[in-house]
């Protein structure tokens, strides 16, 4: 289907926030899935560019639009970054598994390391109550670039947030898995998005401090529809787990850490 | 004067295809992936993901790295293997009215033998399509499939098994395809499809590192269109039986021009991953040609560019 652009900003150096005219089925999805997108650049690149839904309400937007958080890396991402206002896409989703709607009985910590933090702020803008009051988002990254440029949506939507860099050059000095270790009791449960080696300290804490978590998985993806089998991701139960159909959230238990480089 | 409708029916081997797009086996899961995507009956035909007669669980990550108009694949044949095959998704799919080839392949060829076997009688599949030519495992397959002997050993092996036709699907990463197309003809095939992917490698430079295990993977896409093209041609010039034309198609225009080298239908593949719909665009698009053309049957421009120029 089309997507019609409706913005886009450099909201920092290199990181690029899209808005996008979608349809009602699109803007029914849940935190944690994700689309696959393209412009109109025919066979190179050939293959649409899977992107986890960033805001399903973004602030200062129309209705019926979705925001895309997209940092500029590969040739994708480039074009992307080039996009205006009125320019058509295409877009297919919303596709996989998202976060579970679940209730902790505990905290529930949002983990987010650099531009793994975009599905998170989709679970973050649909908390409310109880559980928003009891929801913490780590925001982390190696400096303050990782960190910057979305600092209008996380007061927008209200959460208690810590930031973390390595340099040290917002918030606390270290890493997202410094902080959630600080106090992590098994009541509570972790969302994360990030790097891989960010994403498996945070099942081995889960492991071991018996606490829930869930992570969003990112793999190299074909066709983000189950038609490829490309995005194999290797589980606990000896099986490969398709990423685009299975996950990209899975439980952390589920994945086979070892197996990943 | 009302024209008439294009008729874009074929018969291949004894089957009759609605028309001459299928979808190519790799790239539309089982069949069944596509139903929130498109009417599967749209479709020539469906061909299965490769199913052996044991599952088989793939090569470990990554198996896609993208490159210049095309993609790099090395999935391992991963696949729920025939029986679940067959209880599970061959009763869902037969519901759709397209006709399914079921691709098999094994590491023996016994072991094709045995997958062959196992869709004996069973209604529902019009063929079996015989891969001899995946370049990411190490047993069985293009193993098989680069010597014209050896294929034709298997293809006679799997005959005996089977009473349906049988396609045998060729490897381009040979020096000529001519022989071993008429390898496989004499040893009664009752078709062949091709390519399927050409050898490739990709390396990352910072790590010094080749970016897949095994080393090695397959190249699909618009990038290898004109090298399947060239291949159809010549596949096509030397054979009696139809020959399925597959590599890089993505529009109508690259349909027919697959058509025009020799091949009786065609097969979409790397395009699907990008929009399964594309199928439905082509069938849609040839029908258009056929008409802007005049053209009542695609037997008309079949095979039109000639062998040699003279």
């Amino acid at each position: 289907m089309k997507a019609t652009v409706v913005s886009n900003r450099e909201v920092s150096p290199g990181l690029f926030r899209l808005a996008l005219s979608v349809d009602e089925k699109l803007l029914a999805g849940r935190p944690g899935q994700f689309v696959m997108v393209r412009g109109p650049w025919g066979a190179d690149p050939l293959l649409s560019r899977p992107f986890s839904v960033y805001r399903y309400r973004p602030i200062s937007e129309n209705d019926g639009t979705i925001q895309l958080l997209i940092r500029r890396a590969g040739s994708g991402t480039e074009l992307l970054s080039r996009v205006s206002p009125g320019d058509e896409l295409s877009i297919q989703g919303p596709l996989g598994s998202g976060f579970p709607e679940v209730v902790p009985s505990g905290r529930l910590f949002l983990a987010g390391g650099g531009i793994g933090i975009a599905p998170l702020m989709a679970v973050a803008e649909s908390l409310t109550g109880d559980l928003l009051k009891k929801t913490r988002l780590i925001f982390g990254g190696r400096g303050i670039n990782d960190v910057s440029g979305i600092d209008d949506d996380i007061n927008d939507i209200g959460l208690e947030t810590v930031y973390v860099t390595e340099d040290g050059s917002r918030g606390e000095t270290g890493t997202v898995v410094d902080i959630l270790s600080v106090d992590l009791t098994p009541d509570d449960m972790v969302f994360a998005c990030g790097p891989q080696g960010m994403l498996k300290a945070v099942a081995e804490l889960s492991r071991k401090t018996g606490c829930d978590a869930f992570v969003s998985h990112e793999e190299r993806m074909a066709c983000g529809i189950g038609l490829c089998l490309g995005c194999a991701a290797s589980t606990t139960l000896g099986a490969y787990a398709l990423t685009c159909k299975d996950g990209p959230v899975f439980a952390a238990r589920e994945i086979d850490w070892g197996n990943l480089p | 004067m009302t024209r008439q409708v294009p008729d874009t029916a074929v018969e291949l081997f004894g089957v009759r295809f609605k028309n001459r797009v299928m979808g190519a086996s790799g790239t539309v899961g089982y069949g069944l992936e596509l139903l929130d995507y498109l009417d599967i009956s749209r479709l020539g035909a469906v061909v299965t993901k490769g199913v052996s007669a044991r599952p088989k669980l793939g090569n470990p990550p990554p198996r896609i790295v993208e490159t210049r108009c095309g993609v790099l694949n090395s999935i391992g044949l991963e696949n729920i293997g025939a029986d679940r095959f067959l209880g599970e998704v061959l009763p869902e799919l037969s519901k759709h009215d397209t006709n399914i080839i079921v691709n098999i392949f094994g590491e023996t060829m016994d072991d094709y033998q045995r997958v062959a076997s196992m869709f004996r009688g069973v209604t529902g599949v019009c063929a079996l399509e015989v891969n001899l030519s995946c370049p990411n495992v190490k047993k069985g397959s293009i193993a098989f499939g680069r010597d014209p002997k050896t294929a034709a050993r298997l293809i006679k092996k799997i005959k005996k098994a089977t009473d349906r036709p049988i396609i045998a699907k060729l490897t381009p990463n040979i020096t000529d395809i001519v022989p071993l197309a008429q390898s496989v003809q004499r040893a009664e095939a009752d078709g062949v499809s091709l390519i399927n992917t050409l050898i490739g490698i990709a390396i990352d430079v910072e790590n010094r590192r080749p970016l897949f295990q095994n080393i090695t993977a397959g190249l699909s896409g618009p990038a290898i269109k004109p090298v399947a093209l060239r291949m159809v041609w010549e596949a096509a010039s030397a054979l009696s039986i139809p020959v399925i034309g597959i590599g890089g198609i993505s529009s109508a225009s690259d349909a027919l021009e697959f058509i025009m080298a020799g091949a009786s239908a065609v097969q979409v593949g790397t395009a699907n991953f990008i929009d399964p719909k594309t199928m439905c665009y082509i069938i849609d698009g040839m029908e258009t040609y056929m008409e802007d053309h005049d053209i009542d049957t695609l037997d008309s421009i079949q095979g039109i560019i000639p062998r040699k120029i003279s």
